[in-house]
This record gives structure tokens, C-alpha cells and sequence, in this order.
């Protein structure tokens, strides 16, 4: 094995480990604000990446110009949800949540195949130039979205750190009573919070177009990818989370040096599976 | 005006029927302190004013306005306060991301610097997880978050429960100084000593009604306390 | 009086159920008995979902998994050998039922939401194998069973949704919860049952909650297998389309809306709501849409009748009650159950 091979594949691991580590991010917030595991957060990521596809190859519109766009658009449409289904699930039994959400992305999925129909959609890079280093040569594009993925993660670093809802996102999963007797406006820090993970989903399925296509499907292997990060992470715990998408992403990538890469991502997860086994509760877990 | 006034308060837990009607006025400046068995409902009917109850029913009015209907986070923005000892901090922020959590629900909070003053015991832990702050620290951190809202009716659930008696002391005394500045307490206390020296009338409930009331002075001096309390060594 | 009236509804649509599945077929024709046929198969699957949520206390989105493999493994094992089909259904159920042990034994000892979330994990990893290994499973083209007819004991069955198929289909579900409708009735089994639900009592009893759940995922899978077989037999084509999600979903829907716990809710399920999508399809063919969105009004508004099993089968230690009740009623009754403390 060569190792610039090796280089270029720990390299797509990283991007995609950043790219999923923002979608990771959205999960774990509405999971630690609300108790509710949404299983259609895999299909919050697809609705952004079709949305882009569809608006580069129907609408014709630039790149750079869409990905702001599906990614406002996922997140009003994650705004909405939380007012039709989210707010009714707070303080009920955990599997209303799932069955609900789990209907939200039969429905969701469905309704983009209905729409946009069931062939693969491929988008062109806005950046074509390929980056010559260390014996290899790399596509700028994925740096640059790598970039904007870290980028995303500094910017929700900094809104939970200095902003005011930003820091009751932080208090109240510590103490929801609590929260609710301070006077933090609950019902609005969950909408705000289901809107950034809207918005960061959106983000990353737009992002990750012009590098692996979209399709109607494409949520649930997100999904499960996302469901391995945040329980290894520790339910709640936000940059556990993160590490670990990124640590999935070199596994992946070192995985794909041997293997295709569908058997590499399957490889990948039940590496990780196997952490779940013996650590079920996740190696940064706090509760 | 009353700061607090309950009509006929009825909750439920289940289908048990906790509070009976119970009515109460508090006035602003006073202390008014409520005892009773384990089980008569004193928590049930700070929660059920603060609206953490899921059953209640009864008419509530915070300064003439109704607060039935309003979540607990609005009640608390409109002036209500509870402190109680099983939610006393966000254990992972520090000391000044608790006050601040509280400070930014409101339009004009109280400068921290001012609540330092009230408070000097926060200063060398401002900066730590309130989380590590032993219980009587966390329950000064409590009441620093209260005072940044300038809380206009303040209820306490058994405030000193499980703290050192310097403590204590301690927060009677804060507890006195807010009601000379026009806040309403209302006290669910089983220190029955602190109860009796801080508060200026005392309702005593059982089974979910309130079954007698009066100064400090007539509780004990009829019997109150033998009777309903079963308790002999009251303070004099 | 109210509830003799219900009780009585409750037996009539259990035997409506009964007669309809195992008289209609006899009086329709062909197209009929296929429809029906997909009920019998659906019916199977979603009791394996059922048992494995209310008894082994995992809420699953990966049975489908266990219905997909009992469906490949009659591909290489029906021929007209006598042979053939006795060996068919007892490959697939217990290698379905072994599949369950296994993953069983990860899952019975995660807590919280872990297990459901891990059951998509499963999911969706075996999903996307199987659609990469064509050449085993033949994707989303999926295999073909050519032989005509099966073999059974000497005599030749016809493959396809035949009448002989059907029954040898119908006539174990319906002993499968008729069975199970007189096992809930034995004392041993509400204790049993009972104590499953509180693992902290069941250890101070010295009883091992963990194994008995792990049996019961177990015996759930196998089941979801075996009407993966029938499915197979009866479409003689199996593509991994048997392993989505949105199928073990579906089976969620059907246990749901008839009823969780209940020995007839997940087959009053079936024959309630696969007709109506059935319908539906003829005119609007992403049904899976309207079955998204039913699924988020019966978890949001009768919420109670998903989810108050459990804690209704805590109640009925205290005041036993015919443990067959279906949803409908055991929705009113929780109302106190519900409100109690949850933890």
C-alpha cells in the first residue's frame, strides 16, 4: 500500500468526518434540549443536499449562491417540525418521539422521491482545481468543504459560548425544572435549537453534493453514521461527538485503502459497533 | 394589592387530590411561612404556583394579573421565584454563567456587581462549576440568580435543608433583607426555629387545606404547633 | 355495563378477524387470496415487532432484517424434494430466531434509548451489505425462485400465492395467537410478564429478566423470519427491498394502531390498515407517505394507546383484567397509570 494512497484516503476521511461531525452536532443539540432522538435528522441532511442538486441542475443556479439556501430552507422546515412535532413530544414517553420522527422521515424521504424522482442526482464542484502535495494530488473542493464544515463548528463554539441563548441551549439540559423556574423561555431556546440543527444539516448535505451526489436515500446511512458518533460520544455530549465523527471519518478512510467504499463505511461501523458493545453507554458519556 | 393571591387552589396528582382549596394572600414586604406533615402538600402548592404542576385548578393572580394559563418560564419572567433543594444550580456553568443564564431572561437585571455586593461569599468561586460548590454555596448561587431578576414574589422549598447551621443564618438574613426591600416570601420551611424567626404570619397545612393561621406569637401561644404538628419544643 | 359492551366488541372483532382470515380466501378468487396472502405475511412481522416491544422492551426498527433473511434463506432451499419445505421453515425461523439471540445479547443490555438507536444502526449497515454484495443477494433486483412447486411430506405444493400455501400460512398464525391469547390468561405468565418489567424486583425475586427478555427477542425475530419464508414463497422473489426500514415501520404501524400487548392488535392492525393502503395505492403510489404520516398522528394524538402498554401491564398486578384488552379500551383505562411517576 502505497502511502500517498493512504494520505489521500485519511484525507476524505477527515472531510467527511467534519461534515458529519456538524450534522452530529444538530442531532446531540435537539437531544439534549428536548429528550427527542429524531430519527429523521438523516433525512434533514438529504432534504438539503437534493434541495442543491435540484436548484445546480434544474434552476441552474450557482453553487455558492445555493448553499446558503438549502441550508435556510432545511432549517425553516426543521422550524416547523419542532412546532408540529417536537413541542408535542416534550415531557411524553421516548418512543412517541421516535414513532413520530420515525414517520417524519418515512414521509420526508417519500415525499422527495415523489418530487424529484428516484435517479441519482450528480453535481459538478464549483472548484475544480486539484491541490499537488506530498505525492498526491487532492481536490480542492473537499479542503474547502472540510473548511467551511470546521468553520461551522467554530461558529456554534462561539454562539454557545458568548450569546445569550446560546448559553441557555447550555443550561438547560443540565436542569430543565430549573431552566423553566430561571425564567428561560424554553419553547423559544428549543425552536432556536431546532432551527441551527436545521440549518447545520442542511449545511452539510449541500456541502456534500458535488462530492457524493444526492439521492432520496441518501439520509439513512447518515443516520446510522450519526446514531454510532453521538452514543459513542455520550448522549449529550456535544464535542464528544464531534471527536469521535472525525476518529469515523479516519476509519473510514483507512478502512477504503483495502476495501470499496460501501464494505469500507460498513467496516467502519461495526468497528464502532463494537465500542458500543462494551462501553454501551459511550466513552465521553456524562448522565 | 396582594403580590400573590390564591383562590380556592385545587391539584392533582394522579387521582389523588393533593390540594383542597387552599386561598391565600401574600403582601409585598412580608414573610408568610407555611408548615405542616410530610405530605400535606407544601411543595405541591409552590409548584402548583410556579407552574410546574401538571393539575391545577384555581384562580392565581401575581399583582392583579393572572397568571393561570402561563407557562412557568412566564411566571418566573413576570416576578415569581422558587428556589427549592433539588434544582439549586446548572451544576456544569459557573457561578457568573448561572447568574447570567437568569440575568438575560429579563429586561433590567440587577448589575452582578451589585448582587456581589449583597453576596460577597461568590467572589473567589465566580468563575467555578457551580456543580463543585458545596449545598450551602449553591443555595447563596440561587438566591444571587433571584436577586439579578429582582424577583417580586419569592417562594422557598425547605431552603435550608441539609446545610450548616451558619448557613442557615445566613440565609434568614438575606431572606429579611429582601422582604424589607418590598419582596413577598412565602416559606416552606422544617426548621421550625428559622420559620418562627423570620416570618411575619405562619399558615400551617394538612391534608391539602390550610388549617389554621397567625402571627408566630398566636401560633404557639395557642397550641397550634402541639396539635397539628405534634411538635412540643417550640420556640419561645 | 360499559365495559361488558366493550369486552364483547372486543370478542367479536377477534373472531371477525379469525373467520376473515381463514373463510375469505375460500370465497374470493385468485387476486383476493394474494391480498390476503400479504396480510397473513405482514401479520407475522408485526407480532415479532410487537412481542419484542412490549415483552423484551426493545422498541426495534430492525425486524425487518430478521423477515429478509428468513425470505433469502427459502431461495436456496425450495425444491420439490418432501423435504423441502419442513426444511425450509426450520432453516429460516431458526436462523432468523439465532440472528435475534445474537443481536439480542448486545441489546438487552443497553440502556435508555440505546437499543432502539442501535437497532438502526443495524438497520441501516446490513441494508447497505446487502446491496452491495449483488451478487449474493441480487440488490435491489433481487433473486428469483424458479421451481413451480415445493415439496411437503409427498405431496407437491404449488409455489405462489395458492390456496394450499395460504393456509399452510394462515393456519399457524392464527394458532400463534390464539396461543398466545390463552397463554396471557395463565397467572404464570402475568407474573412472569410483570416481573420482566422491572428488572431491580425480578433480581430480588431471583428471577433473570435479562435472559427472559433475550428468549422473547429471540422467539420475536424468529417469528418476523418465518413470515419472511411465507413471503417468499408466495412472491417467488426476494430483493433486499425485504430489509428496508420503512418496512419494519410499517410492521410498527399495524402493532401500534391494533393494539401493543395485545394478543390480536398487531393482526386487527394488518387487516385495518393494508387494505386502506392498498387502496390508496391504486390511485397514489408514495403511499409510504401517508403511512409517515399516520404514524406521526397515532404517536402525537393516541399516544397513550402506543405507549401505555407497558405501564398498563404494571397496573393490571394490582387489579388483573383480561390481558387481551385492545387498544381503544386500554387507552381509557391508563389514565391513572400514565400519570404516576415514571421514574
Amino acid at each position: 500500500m502505497a502511502f500517498d494512497q493512504i494520505l489521500f484516503e485519511l484525507l476524505n476521511g477527515v472531510v467527511w468526518g467534519l461534515i458529519l461531525s456538524i450534522i452530529a452536532l444538530g442531532l446531540g443539540l435537539i437531544y439534549g434540549l428536548m429528550g427527542i432522538i429524531n430519527l429523521a435528522h438523516g433525512s434533514l441532511y438529504m432534504a438539503g443536499a437534493m434541495c442543491a442538486a435540484l436548484l445546480i441542475n434544474r434552476a441552474g443556479l450557482d453553487f455558492w449562491l445555493v448553499l446558503p439556501i438549502a441550508a435556510v430552507a432545511v432549517g425553516l422546515l426543521t422550524l416547523a417540525l419542532n412546532t408540529a412535532i417536537f413541542e408535542r413530544v416534550l415531557h411524553r414517553d421516548p418512543a412517541v418521539g421516535l414513532l413520530a420522527t420515525a414517520g417524519v422521515f418515512l414521509t420526508l424521504d417519500n415525499t422527495v422521491l415523489a418530487l424529484a424522482g428516484a435517479d441519482p442526482q450528480s453535481v459538478m464542484p464549483p472548484i475544480f482545481d486539484v491541490l499537488e502535495f506530498a505525492g498526491i494530488y487532492y481536490p480542492v473542493y473537499r479542503l474547502v468543504a472540510a473548511g467551511i464544515a470546521l468553520l461551522t463548528l467554530i461558529a456554534v463554539a462561539l454562539f454557545l459560548r458568548f450569546t445569550r441563548y446560546g448559553l441557555w441551549m447550555r443550561a438547560v439540559p443540565q436542569a430543565r425544572d430549573l431552566a423553566a423556574v430561571t425564567g428561560i423561555p424554553i419553547l423559544k431556546v428549543n425552536a432556536i435549537t431546532a432551527a441551527l440543527a436545521g440549518l447545520t444539516a442542511g449545511l452539510a448535505g449541500a456541502l456534500a453534493t458535488p462530492i457524493s451526489g444526492a439521492h432520496f436515500q441518501m439520509g439513512l446511512s447518515v443516520i446510522a453514521a450519526c446514531f454510532i458518533v453521538v452514543v459513542i460520544g455520550g448522549m449529550g455530549n456535544l464535542w464528544g461527538a464531534v471527536v469521535v465523527a472525525i476518529a469515523l471519518g479516519l476509519i473510514r478512510g483507512l478502512y477504503s485503502t483495502v476495501l470499496s467504499p460501501t464494505w469500507s463505511e460498513v467496516a467502519a461501523f461495526s468497528t464502532l459497533l463494537c465500542v458500543i458493545y462494551f462501553k454501551p453507554n459511550g466513552i465521553f458519556g456524562r448522565r | 394589592m396582594a403580590a400573590l393571591e390564591l383562590r380556592h387552589l385545587n391539584a392533582f396528582y394522579g387521582k389523588a387530590h393533593i390540594l383542597q382549596g387552599v386561598d391565600l394572600a401574600l403582601e409585598p414586604g412580608t414573610v408568610v411561612g407555611v408548615i405542616g406533615r410530610n405530605g400535606a402538600g407544601k411543595t405541591t402548592l409552590l409548584r402548583a404556583i410556579m407552574g410546574l404542576q401538571a393539575r391545577v385548578e384555581g384562580e392565581l393572580e401575581l399583582f392583579g394579573a393572572p397568571l393561570t394559563g402561563l407557562a412557568a418560564d412566564a411566571r418566573a419572567r413576570a416576578g415569581l421565584a422558587l428556589m427549592s433543594q433539588d434544582m439549586r444550580v446548572f451544576p456544569e456553568l459557573t457561578v457568573e454563567e448561572n447568574c447570567r443564564a437568569a440575568a438575560a431572561t429579563v429586561r433590567e437585571p440587577l448589575p452582578l456587581e451589585q448582587v456581589l455586593e449583597v453576596i460577597p461569599e461568590l467572589k473567589p468561586h465566580w468563575r467555578r462549576a457551580a456543580g463543585r460548590l458545596s449545598g450551602g454555596q449553591q443555595q447563596l448561587v440561587a438566591i444571587a440568580r433571584n436577586l439579578t431578576v429582582r424577583c417580586r414574589v419569592l417562594m422557598l422549598d425547605e431552603p435550608t435543608e441539609g446545610l450548616m447551621p451558619s448557613i442557615v443564618t445566613r440565609i434568614g438574613e438575606i431572606v429579611r433583607r429582601l422582604a424589607e426591600s418590598q419582596v413577598a416570601v412565602l416559606l416552606v420551611e422544617q426548621n421550625v426555629e428559622l420559620t418562627f424567626a423570620i416570618s411575619t404570619r405562619i399558615h400551617i397545612l394538612e391534608k391539602g387545606r390550610f388549617v389554621a393561621e397567625g402571627t408566630p406569637r398566636e401560633i404557639v401561644s395557642g397550641g397550634l404547633l402541639e396539635r397539628y404538628l405534634g411538635v412540643s419544643d417550640a420556640p419561645h | 355495563m360499559h365495559r361488558n359492551a366493550i369486552s364483547t366488541l372486543v370478542n367479536a372483532l377477534q373472531a371477525a378477524a379469525v373467520g376473515l382470515l381463514l373463510l375469505a380466501p375460500l370465497l374470493a378468487g385468485d387476486y383476493w387470496r394474494f391480498f390476503f396472502f400479504q396480510m397473513v405475511v405482514m401479520a407475522y412481522l408485526a407480532i415479532g415487532f410487537d412481542l419484542s416491544y412490549s415483552y423484551a422492551r426493545i422498541l426495534s426498527f430492525m425486524h425487518a432484517l430478521f423477515f429478509g433473511l428468513g425470505a433469502y434463506l427459502a431461495v436456496p432451499l425450495v425444491s420439490a424434494a418432501p423435504w423441502s419445505l419442513p426444511a425450509t421453515l426450520f432453516v429460516a425461523t431458526a436462523a432468523a430466531g439465532l440472528a435475534g439471540l445474537v443481536s439480542g445479547a448486545v441489546l438487552v443490555r443497553m440502556e435508555n434509548h440505546n437499543p432502539t438507536i442501535a437497532t438502526v444502526i443495524l438497520s441501516s449497515i446490513v441494508l447497505l451489505a446487502a446491496n452491495s454484495m449483488t451478487s449474493v443477494t441480487g440488490g435491489e433486483d433481487g433473486l428469483i425462485i424458479h421451481a413451480r412447486t415445493i415439496g411437503f411430506l409427498g405431496l407437491e405444493i404449488g409455489m405462489g400465492p395458492t390456496m394450499a400455501l395460504y393456509y399452510l400460512a394462515a393456519i399457524p398464525l392464527v394458532a400463534l395467537v390464539v396461543g398466545r391469547l390463552l397463554l396471557q390468561r395463565t397467572e404464570t405468565w402475568m407474573l412472569v410478564r410483570a416481573v420482566a418489567q422491572n428488572e431491580t424486583r425480578a433480581r430480588q425475586l431471583g428471577f433473570d429478566a435479562r435472559a427472559w427478555r433475550l428468549i422473547l427477542f429471540a422467539a420475536s425475530a424468529a417469528i418476523a423470519g418465518l413470515g419472511g419464508v411465507f413471503y417468499a414463497l408466495m412472491m417467488q422473489h426476494v430483493s433486499t427491498s425485504s430489509l428496508e426500514v420503512g418496512l419494519s415501520i410499517n410492521a410498527i404501524l399495524y402493532a401500534a394502531i391494533g393494539g401493543l400487548g395485545t394478543a390480536f392488535g398487531p393482526l386487527v392492525g394488518v387487516l385495518l390498515i393494508y387494505p386502506i393502503t392498498e387502496v390508496i395505492s391504486l390511485y397514489f403510489i408514495y403511499v409510504p407517505i401517508l403511512v409517515g404520516l399516520v404514524l406521526i398522528i397515532v404517536s402525537l394524538f393516541f399516544g397513550r394507546g402506543v405507549i401505555g402498554t407497558l405501564r398498563s401491564l404494571e397496573d393490571q398486578t394490582d387489579h388483573p383484567r383480561a390481558p387481551d384488552n385492545p387498544a381503544p379500551e386500554a387507552m381509557t383505562h391508563d389514565e391513572a397509570a400514565a400519570g404516576a411517576p415514571s421514574r
